[in-house]
């Protein structure tokens, strides 16, 4: 059985939508109807998928952005509301990896790197989205955590800390608003097959496979497909939730070590 | 919404749990247990097993306490979105969990509470 959805004159803004569960986010948007403002720190990548929505008919435009910037989030933010009249529903999704590396070899630069772009940055787009929603009384918000938003990873402390952040963020954010017809939910992908996982040493990568009982890698269009629903009317009464998709890695309880793994 | 799904006709097809907002807090009690235990039975046959959290609903379990406006208004009040949920809102997230939408989706739960169990 399929889900279909219908988001024609809907305008959907999806940060990090150049790559990996954003450009699949995007995309899957722009083919349900909604005209898709695509931001990206890569010009290159965010171009791309603006190209690959129009080459099947799709309504798409590219707004470049560092979500680590706050002056930036508001400029796209309001740039897209400029292009399209509005802004219905919003996947903050742009996050990076940390070094991974144990705690204590963590530079304090790459955690306050990490702070900015996976957490700060959901603030910021959470503060300039939800202006615009406030005023038109209805929106639907997607942040992108991760399975490390909800439980804690070896070698992983900054990523989990600040994916643990978007899942509280959201909910916090999600009982603001809650009753100013604006949904806010967190998505918890596991392992997803896209450059983010192919970045990570390969036996990192094996390792945490090894603990993902449906036994493969995630598909971002399965990612986007749950990002859909919970922007959908099918979604109504949900709200400060946190979804996992993640093939189960999430309700296993083995402890992956990987001390063996470290040079 | 059983999750006794076994053929391997059936394979393939997700399985849905319900709960309530009230089971979540405490993960580790029997119905979580549950829920994880059996999904990570049947993963390998191909049967997803995933569970809904529902809130307060519209159904003839409430009649009595929505028949008067004042218990109405106070369940309405309880969860933060402000209103109890339609039935029809629960039916649709089992049918998005049993779709091929969820196709990565094992051992989840799905919180439809309007927001109840996150204040």
């Amino acid at each position: 059985m399929t889900v279909s959805y219908d988001f024609k004159g809907k305008v959907a803004l999806v940060t990090g939508g150049g790559s990996g569960i954003g450009r699949a986010t995007a995309l899957a948007f722009a083919a349900a109807g909604a005209r898709v403002a695509v931001a990206d720190i890569s010009e290159a990548n965010g171009a791309a998928t603006v190209e690959a929505i129009r080459s099947v008919g799709g309504e798409a435009r590219f707004f470049a952005v560092d979500v680590a910037d706050e002056a930036q989030v508001r400029t796209m933010v309001a740039g897209v509301v400029a292009a399209y009249g509005a802004l219905d529903i919003a996947h903050n999704n742009a996050g990076i990896e940390a070094n991974v590396v144990p705690l204590a070899q963590l530079d304090s630069d790459n955690w306050r790197r990490v702070m900015d772009v996976n957490l700060s940055s959901v603030f910021y787009c959470l503060k300039a989205e939800i202006e615009i929603m406030l005023a038109a009384g209805q929106g639907a918000i997607v942040n992108t955590a991760s399975a490390s938003g909800l439980i804690g990873g070896y070698s992983l402390s900054a990523y989990t800390a600040t994916k643990h952040g978007v899942v509280g963020l959201t909910k916090a954010a999600a009982i603001d608003y809650a009753d100013k017809g604006i949904r806010i939910n967190s998505i918890c992908p596991g392992l997803v097959d896209t450059p983010f996982i192919a970045d990570l040493p390969a036996p990192f990568r094996d390792r945490l496979l090894f603990g993902t009982p449906i036994g493969r890698l995630g598909r971002a269009e399965e990612i986007a497909r749950s990002v859909l629903w919970l922007c959908s009317e099918d979604a109504s009464y949900i709200t400060g939730h946190a979804l996992a998709v993640d093939g189960g890695v999430t309700i296993t309880s083995i402890g992956t070590r990987m001390d063996d793994l470290i040079a | 919404m059983s999750h006794s799904v076994t053929t391997k006709a059936r394979a393939r097809q997700g399985a849905c749990a319900p709960l309530t907002a009230w089971d979540l807090p405490s993960g580790t009690e029997p119905r979580h247990a549950n829920r994880k235990a059996s999904a990570l039975d049947l993963i390998p046959s191909g049967i997803r097993v995933n569970a809904i959290c529902s809130g307060f609903v519209d159904t003839p379990m409430l009649a009595g306490a929505l028949a008067a406006p004042e218990s109405r208004a106070a369940l309405c009040a309880k969860a933060p979105i402000g209103r109890i949920a339609a039935a029809d809102e629960v039916a649709q997230t089992a049918l998005f969990l049993t779709s091929d939408a969820t196709s990565y989706m094992v051992g989840a739960l799905l919180s439809v509470d309007g927001g109840v169990v996150i204040e």
